[in-house]
């Protein structure tokens, strides 16, 4: 008996351990932090809190200072854009926006006047003018200028109006005020003048403003932690409700995932959860019964496609790509591996994208169609059953990014269906790094599955356009087709509405006629926020869960 | 051994050199610098910004001029300035060797302190439901992967946690993962509040150690306990606690004192699992997330460093040996 001594003290643990499990320990369901805080999970934390230098194009980043830093336009849950800090959004019927006869445009801004940066100091109009010239500095390392480029100079009648002349037509001129967001001038100008290619290694440049102008102010920046903000009590458009915002950062998606269930997480954004891992937790919750977590995946702007590289021998056959595409079940697909929640997409723009074809060729599952448009191109079945032509077999390599999981389920799904109507698809997949710095870039491919992020105001310049391809542009399958590429040139020159709907249908049908890229599925992220927490209203698109953060509040 | 040190340390440097270049080539040549990525989200970019952007890093120079002005900057105290992190890789580096000492000393620490007294009697008590439960747990902290473990404890400490429904036990609901809680402010609450977010990871981290320790020091002491002198001591008529502490252990720590220095640069390269798992700022999480984001200044300081250490540490061990067996000496 002496010797199972040793044992007496972990049993008495797991005693009192078991006992206390029967006295029940439910997480909390109110605010993780009191009523005056929400605390935020993330994945990833942002390099940077402001939107121009490089390597600041992170979403997070958007996520974190869109609560500090107000450049005047924003969208909501609908994607409709409204002005923040602004009169109002410039527009053709009050002249505000004016077409000059030479083509270029006129836009002017009014801005609000009473809004201060954080130093006390008024928001002029310099201010944007400055970002914009900062932007366009060519010794400061920015990506984002295409639209800034198209912009020839900005005049400010007074301090707080904004004429901007643009060099051409431009649809989305009254979508941001010159494409650059906006920096003090007070704060930043000495420092950008004595050296303009360190400016990136300094405060603002570095991406961490000294100072904001929204309704929070960065508190603190734990790096590799956290970011706390707190509300600005001078800010004179809608007061926060929540003092507090708590942006925390946890990459590994599994402790995420225990810091919404422990209660720990108030909210989290669209990149925290991976769909997979948010359908689990989904399924959890509901069985456990658990009232103090909501979970919301939406469709949104993310499309999952396979790019098809038109110079391939048999690619380069429109029959055989559309072959390709009948040949396998989307709907069987998304219902299989995401229970139906991310949609089957039919054109490269989403559903809820304001030109979207509805009308557009679905391409519903058919593999006899496919099977015919195969004879029709030449094919017949060879000994080993891939089809063959002229000696050739009909192989391909199809690519994507190592690791990720719901591609890989995908390309298996995907080479099963192929391989029933006679095409060799061999799977071969690379790391990220090398996949998208390399492959794809020098269209070293076959087919190659990845995603693209659009915006809600997204067309197709630089994409399928033919005079797009890489490096100059990132038309990765090579896609040319002249009518497409005077359609894509023309729709961001094209201010009537309507006029570039019925533009992008008919790009749409062209595109979906020849299919240069196979459309998966739209991705749909995972928020979530405790029911308590009032107005949190995702929008499933580029514009983070706290655009409307002012309006959030807890119920009591 | 005064010369033996000096030519050792005169080995160092092409040895130091030799691994720059080769960190340093491999790195460059990976295929996909740090502006290809960018420039993959962004389908508007010019080719003429993709340029400028390649110039304004250097990128668009050739490898060995490359490495040149990184070595010579080095040489003078500059590893380069993180372009995802803003800052400076020399200051970037030390905030997160810090922060990965908070966690790896302590586990450290408590790994030796528990596996030399449970190695020296599980083999003193050899095959005795002691050793069993010593070895059984041994095997336990060398298979199990630390993630799978530190998830567990998550899950455990802190989504769990039924203990807390008794009084006084709140403390001991731990935060799920993460560095310290926000505005905690300075001073005795800030150690405090880093010690529950370090309990965790501590543990997780000390039983990997621990489980190697404890087998390193129940081998050793095994084949000691078997030598003649341990016999001849023992024959002498020496109390058996004389006989284990003053021949047995001393001889039986040799191989774990050198074990110990090699694992010294390990603690300060981090633990990039664990790191992740709980979502701890440390030097290990750094450098996998500079390495897969292309932050080529920050993965280069931080692996010529630890190479560097590897090294040091090395010599360390060499030295150590020859002040604790005499009858090793270096000529």
């Amino acid at each position: 008996m002496r010797k199972w001594r040793w044992l007496s003290l972990p049993l008495a643990l797991v005693m009192v351990v078991g006992l206390s499990a029967l006295v029940g320990a439910a997480p909390a369901g109110g605010p993780a932090a009191g009523s005056n805080t929400v605390v935020i999970y993330t994945q990833q934390e942002p390099s940077c809190l402001q939107p121009l230098p490089d390597s600041c194009q992170m979403f997070v980043g958007t996520m974190v200072y869109v609560n500090f830093l107000r450049d005047g336009v924003l969208y909501d849950q609908n994607w409709k854009y409204f002005a923040d800090i602004m009169e109002g959004l410039p527009n053709l019927k009050d002249g505000s926006w004016k077409v000059l006869p030479n083509g270029q445009m006129e836009v002017t801004w009014k801005i609000k006047k009473g809004y201060t940066w954080h130093d006390g100091k008024p928001v002029t109009a310099q201010d944007w003018i400055w970002a914009w010239r900062v932007n366009l500095n060519p010794d400061f390392p920015t990506a984002g200028r295409d639209v800034a480029q198209r912009v020839l100079n900005i005049l400010a009648p007074n301090a707080y109006t904004l004429v901007v002349k643009w060099k051409s037509k431009y649809a989305f001129a009254n979508h941001s005020v010159a494409g650059s967001s906006i920096m003090p001038k007070h704060a930043t100008e000495r420092q950008f003048r004595a050296n303009p290619s360190k400016f990136d290694q300094g405060a603002w440049g570095n991406g961490v403003p000294t100072v904001g102008n929204g309704p929070y102010v960065l508190k603190e920046w734990q790096k590799g932690s956290s970011i706390t903000l707190e509300a600005y009590p001078k800010w004179i458009g809608e007061k926060p409700a929540v003092q507090r915002i708590v942006f925390r950062f946890i990459s590994d998606t599994n402790t995420l995932i225990a810091n919404v269930l422990s209660g720990a997480a108030d909210a989290t954004d669209e990149t925290a959860i991976p769909f997979v891992q948010g359908l689990e937790l989904e399924q959890r919750v509901q069985r456990e019964g658990r009232k103090d977590i909501i979970l919301e995946a939406k469709p949104g702007l993310v499309w999952e496609h396979i790019d098809l590289n038109v110079d391939n021998e048999h690619l380069k056959d429109k029959r055989v790509r559309q072959a390709l595409l009948y040949a396998i079940n989307r709907d069987e697909l998304v219902q299989q591996l995401f229970q139906g929640k991310q949609p089957v997409s039919h054109s490269w723009l989403p559903e809820k994208h304001y030109a979207y074809n509805k009308n557009i060729k679905k391409y519903a599952f058919d593999q006899a169609r496919a099977r015919a448009l195969l004879a029709e191109a030449g094919y017949t079945a060879g000994s080993d059953g891939v089809l063959q032509k002229g000696g050739r077999r009909l192989a391909f390599t199809f690519m994507t990014t190592a690791g990720n999981r719901t591609r890989e389920s995908v390309q298996q799904i995907l080479q099963t269906q192929w391989k029933a109507v006679g095409v060799q698809v061999t799977i071969s997949n690379q790391p990220a790094r090398v996949y998208f710095g390399d492959t794809l870039p020098s269209r070293k491919f076959e087919m190659a599955m990845y995603a693209w992020v659009f915006g809600p105001e997204a067309d197709c310049e630089g994409l399928y356009t033919g005079d797009t391809l890489p490096p100059d542009g990132q038309n990765y399958p090579g896609y040319k087709n002249d009518e497409v590429t005077k359609i894509c040139h023309a729709v961001p020159a094209e201010l009537d509405e309507a006029a570039r709907v019925k533009m992008l249908a008919r790009m749409q049908e062209i595109f979906m006629e020849d299919v240069p890229v196979i459309p998966l599925y739209l991705r749909s992220d995972y928020v979530s926020h405790k029911p308590g927490l009032q107005k949190f209203l995702p929008t499933s698109a580029g514009m983070p869960i706290t655009w409307n953060s002012p309006q959030w509040r807890w119920t009591r | 051994m005064g010369r033996y040190l000096a030519r050792r340390l005169l080995q160092m440097i092409p040895l130091v050199v030799g691994l720059s270049v080769i960190i340093f080539m491999l790195l460059a040549i990976a295929p996909g610098d740090p502006v290809d990525l960018l420039i993959f989200g962004n389908p508007k970019i010019k080719a003429e910004d993709i340029a400028r952007l390649k110039h304004h890093y250097g990128l668009d120079q050739p490898y060995h001029i490359r490495y040149f002005k990184w070595m010579w900057a080095a040489l003078h105290g500059d590893l380069g300035y993180s372009r995802t992190y803003k800052v400076p890789v020399l200051s970037l580096m030390w905030t997160r060797i810090t922060n990965s000492l908070w966690l790896q000393i302590p586990a450290f620490l408590l790994a030796l302190a528990v596996a030399i007294p449970v190695g020296i009697y599980s083999a003193l008590r050899q095959y005795s439901t002691a050793d069993y439960a010593a070895t059984f747990f041994t095997f336990f902290g060398v298979s199990i992967p630390a993630f799978w473990f530190g998830i567990m404890m998550i899950y455990t400490m802190a989504v769990w946690h039924p203990w807390t429904a008794l009084p006084w036990m709140e403390w001991f609901k731990l935060p799920a993962g993460g560095f310290s809680s926000p505005g905690i402010g300075e001073g005795l609450p800030k150690y405090i509040d880093r010690l529950r977010y370090a309990l965790l990871p501590t543990i997780v981290l000390s039983l990997l150690f621990m489980a190697s320790y404890t087998r390193y020091t129940r081998s050793s002491m095994l084949e000691v306990v078997r030598q003649d002198y341990v016999r001849t001591a023992r024959a002498k008529g020496l109390h058996e606690r004389v006989v284990i502490s003053r021949h047995a252990l001393k001889n039986a720590m040799i191989p774990l004192a050198t074990i110990v220095a090699l694992s010294i640069p390990g603690l300060f390269a981090g633990a990039p699992l664990t790191e992740t798992v709980f979502g701890w700022p440390g030097v290990g999480r750094l450098l996998v997330e500079a390495t897969l984001g292309g932050d080529f200044a920050v993965a280069q300081g931080i692996i010529i460093f630890l190479a560097a250490l590897v090294i040091v540490f090395n010599l360390v061990a060499d030295i150590s040996y020859a002040y604790l067996d005499p009858r090793i000496r270096y000529d």
